[in-house]
């Protein structure tokens, strides 16, 4: 049971400030496992109960579609009836439906386009639209969004979607248990004994959330100012302010909004303390609220002292505010319960190098030139064009529809479901790449030529076909083993970071073998499993052939014995293995060393492959 | 459609007054130009997240028409956008039509919130709508074609792909908007947000709020100084000298087709009507030139990126002092 929000951990108080104020409905937590979630789920439902009354409660999985999220029709069991009626979606509840929902997502970064798509629409909307199948509605969104993800994962989900989630909350770093307690009590415990029960609040916590609901204190000058001083977004700045002005709702003593809620609002969420400029002129002290003496005593507490950090846990402002807020934290508004490393950044999604899609929620292009897509994941059902891949149920259910119209149509008085050419619908799928594009760089090999220049035909090869692209990095200067190479895969040519990752320096070493290897290994993958294989690939192989580094030493790690040739004659063995795979396209590029000029010969010859000269950088390029 | 909801339950539709937006001058020109002068044909509205780029098309339709604008969201099905039949009745045996938001939207605003979203298809069926101004519809057993009219609004975050020029050529303006930099206006933004949350939690408690009570007072002061406006525009001049700075700047700024100068003149003519001048003069025309012209220059269809920058302004200052 929770005894009080002061002694709460900090997501716990940012739920509880979340749930004070819609502009801050919708919270992501970041690395929290399973259990963790759940557990907060339960906490989450228990203090919306207080906060919203009943709450109803959804979870939003990776398999959903945009009728499962909208509304669609379901056959109904009533012979006399209509034979399908519509049932809304769960986040679209009819008017005059009593109470919140709360809409928790397990894995953000899982989500399909059209759910991530609906998200757009909700998240944050004063007001949300459903236009679908003659049914309309026009509704204020009434949900609290609870969704995990790693902090890793954001660098491939939209910025835009993520945006919306105001509230970012890292869960506490430090365990405060027991390690080994906890193990041994988890291994005694029922496996599926996840706390997903409403966890209880406490007499005291129902109270101080209650209490909360009535007060409406006003944002300081000072404090608004700070706000500012952080210099974030719009959006940002305002779920800041919001999220300060809700804990001097949960402060009991706060009659306004100070610079102290404002610094404990920001190192909740893992926001570095600014440091603000001083005002044109000096900041009168604020006025001490009459009713507020307690507060007055708090600011002039030690800072080491342990009533200070649970005033501060709870954004208790103190009077006399300064206008540094690096200060201000110094003094006394220290997060007691989980210090707020670096690596908590509430938004990774800013410095993470980004492996997302250009545009990553359009819906895929219909292509008129080329054949529709018979594979792919199930976006939804369209009218049908031709009699391939048909969507048997959405095709009944809109016969469904005509039924009662056609049957007067009918002469023997039965009620069979006709079906017509027009009922007919087909599955809409994600499009999934027919092609594949296999780039093995070696980056030991690139000095002097112009590379890129000759890779520019397969790279418009890919973005043409749409292709996955795979680059096998062979001894660029980033890797993190030197003694093997890498495998980077990328959904399609126009995720940024195939231009970083192709711009790579060279490293020390050559593990060309084990580039050769992993190129094998990845023709296989991509052309021969799963339901959803290419159906040809074309490795671009870019190498003077000197491999430096025996197979053996590469998957070992470590070079136990003298190398001489076995670098190259390794890579020789690997690249007539490759040759063997059908369905492949290899296209070798020579660099033309100077050294060594029978290498990447030699190395055509034994991937099967006409070897391609790359112009050589003139010297005046070359002193550019 | 039911009328905005003006309930205090936690489930009512509320929006921000429109006299209430701080800032965002050139958003909300682009707005009153378009309503005063519907044959503009409307505005596109190109913006990060959190410039009130939605809340400023709602709030606008909120003032002038008393509702929301039709809305065509990115979730529409093509029978929701051209019309279909009612479900319901079919399924009672009854066929009974049901008119689609392009047919409801007539004579009204139409706003695409993320139009950049938009299915392709739905796309495609706006165009043709928009073209020629027929919404023929030929499916499932319909066959009616009607003459239809609307004011399109679009709002977009360009982070999410570009429109294709047909479409963006359909939207008379384009109005560019960033978040404001100057740290008092911020603060005034966020002050202003947070008097419409104590606003609102005052609704929700059951008490009045001069903010909001305020704001909507102003706003039907606005919605009638802009109904002037829109009554006066045939009278004001618009003489042979400004039809050629028009035509003069659209060739200055290599822009695509006719529709440039087209949408400057009527833009300059609205902005002289919501100021009461009788006359359009050059000042008028060289406001509202960028935008009219900006999303129609060479330039911005090959590369799809947008930009307007003081490089622009100059040229534009140049042409008109003339």
């Amino acid at each position: 049971m929770m005894e009080s929000l002061a002694s709460a951990d900090p997501i716990t108080r940012g739920l509880a400030a979340a749930a004070l104020t819609k502009g801050l409905s919708a919270v992501l937590l970041f690395d929290v496992t399973a259990e963790q979630f759940a557990s907060f789920v339960a906490t989450a439902r228990s203090i919306l109960e207080v906060t919203a009354g009943p709450v109803r409660q959804v979870t939003v999985g990776a398999s959903e579609s945009e009728d499962m999220l909208w509304g669609r029709y379901e056959p109904t069991n009533n012979a006399e009836g209509p034979p399908l009626l519509w049932r809304p979606g769960p986040l679209n509840a009819p008017a005059g439906t009593e109470g919140l929902v709360l809409a928790c997502i397990p894995d953000l970064s899982q989500l399909s386009l059209p759910v991530t798509r609906s998200l757009v629409m909700l998240l944050g909307a004063d007001v949300a639209h459903v236009e679908r199948y003659g049914q309309r509605a026009r509704f204020a969104p009434h949900i609290f969004w609870l969704a995990a993800c790693s902090s890793a994962a954001t660098a491939r989900l939209s910025v835009h979607m993520l945006d919306r989630f105001v509230l970012r909350l890292h869960p506490p770093r430090l365990r405060q248990v027991d390690a080994v307690a906890e193990l041994l009590l988890a291994l005694r415990a029922e496996p599926q004994r996840i706390p997903n029960a409403p966890q209880t609040l406490s007499p005291k916590v129902e109270h101080e959330l209650q209490q909360a609901k009535t007060r409406w204190p006003e944002f300081t000058e000072e404090g608004a100012r700070s706000v500012i001083a952080h210099q974030l977004s719009a959006p940002r700045e305002l779920a800041l302010a919001r999220l300060a002005h809700a804990f001097g709702r949960l402060d009991p003593d706060a009659t306004q909004v100070l610079v102290s809620h404002v610094t404990t609002a920001a190192r909740s969420i893992g926001l570095k303390p600014v440091t603000e400029q001083p005002a044109p002129e000096p900041a009168p002290p604020e006025p001490q609220a009459p009713d507020a003496p307690s507060s007055q005593k708090k600011s002039n507490d030690s800072p080491a002292a342990p009533a200070v950090a649970a005033a501060a846990s709870t954004g208790s402002p103190s009077v006399g505010t300064t206008p540094s807020i690096e200060a201000r934290v110094s003094e006394n508004v220290a997060l007691p319960a989980a210090p707020i490393a670096a690596a908590s950044h509430p938004y990774p999604e800013d410095t993470l190098p980004s492996e997302r899609d250009a545009s990553p929620l359009r819906l895929p292009f219909h292509r008129a030139a080329r054949e529709r897509t018979l594979r792919g994941v199930i976006l939804g059902s369209e009218p049908a064009r031709d009699l391939r891949d048909l969507a048997l149920v959405s095709t009944l259910f809109e016969a469904a529809k005509f039924r009662a119209v056609r049957e007067q149509l009918s002469k023997d008085g039965e009620r069979p479901l006709f079906l017509a050419p027009v009922d007919l619908r087909s599955y809409r799928r994600a499009p999934s790449p027919e092609q594949a594009l296999v780039l093995l760089l070696d980056y030991t090999s690139l000095d002097g030529c112009q590379w890129l220049e000759a890779l520019l035909p397969h790279l418009k090869w890919a973005y043409v076909e749409r292709a996955t692209v795979c680059l096998i990095q062979v001894g660029a200067a980033a890797a993190r083993h030197s003694l093997r190479a890498e495998r980077r895969v990328f959904a399609s040519v126009l995720v940024p970071a195939l231009a970083e990752a192709l711009e790579l320096g060279a490293g020390q070493a050559t593990p060309l073998a084990h580039g050769l290897e992993l190129a094998r290994q990845t023709l296989q993958h991509v052309l021969q499993h799963g339901r959803h294989s290419a159906q040809r690939a074309r490795l671009v192989v870019v190498s003077d052939g000197r491999g430096n580094v025996p197979l053996a030493a590469s998957m070992a790690g470590e070079i136990t014995g003298p190398v001489s040739r076995g670098g190259v004659m390794d890579a020789l063995r690997s690249a007539e293995r490759l040759r063997a795979i059908d369905r492949r396209e290899i296209v070798f590029l020579n660099p033309e060393p100077r050294a060594y000029p029978e290498l990447p010969l030699t190395l055509a010859r034994a991937l099967g492959a006409e070897p391609r000269p790359i112009a050589r950088l003139t010297q005046r390029k070359v002193a550019l | 459609m039911d009328k905005v909801d003006k309930s205090l339950g936690a489930d009512a539709i509320h929006i921000l007054p429109y006299s209430r937006i701080v800032g965002q001058e050139q958003l909300k020109l682009a707005l009153e130009l378009s309503y005063v002068a519907p044959h503009i044909g409307g505005a596109l509205i190109v913006g990060q997240r959190g410039t009130a780029k939605s809340t400023a098309v709602r709030a606008f339709a909120l003032m002038v028409y008393g509702d929301l604008p039709v809305t065509l969201p990115i979730n529409a099905t093509e029978d929701r956008v051209i019309g279909g039949w009612d479900i319901d009745a079919l399924m009672r045996g009854q066929a009974r039509p049901q008119p689609g938001l392009l047919e409801e939207a007539d004579g009204r605003v139409l706003y695409i919130d993320e139009v950049n979203l938009l299915d392709d298809h739905i796309i495609n069926l706006i165009l043709d709508v928009t073209s020629t101004g027929v919404l023929s519809k030929q499916r499932e057993g319909l066959a009616a074609n009607k003459q239809v009219a609307f004011t399109l609004v679009g709002t977009m975050n360009p982070e999410e792909g570009s429109l294709r020029p047909q479409l963006l050529d359909r939207f008379g303006l384009l109005v560019g908007v960033s978040a404001e930099k100057d740290p008092e206006k911020r603060s005034q933004i966020l002050r202003t947000v947070l008097e419409f949350d104590k606003a609102l939690h005052a609704v929700r408690s059951k008490q009045n709020s001069e903010f909001l009570s305020q704001g909507m007072a102003k706003d039907r002061e606005l919605r009638e100084s802009l109904q002037r406006a829109r009554d006066s525009l045939d009278a004001v001049v618009f003489s042979k000298d400004m039809a050629a700075l028009c035509i003069a700047l659209a060739a200055e700024f290599e822009v695509e087709g006719h529709r440039g100068d087209y949408v400057t003149a009527s833009a300059a003519r609205a902005l002289a009507a919501i100021e009461g001048s009788k006359a359009v003069t050059a000042q008028h025309v060289r406001q509202v030139a960028p935008l009219a012209l900006s999303h129609r220059r060479r330039e911005f269809l090959a590369s799809g990126q947008w930009f307007w920058s003081a490089k622009e302004e100059a040229r534009l200052d140049k042409h008109v002092s003339r």
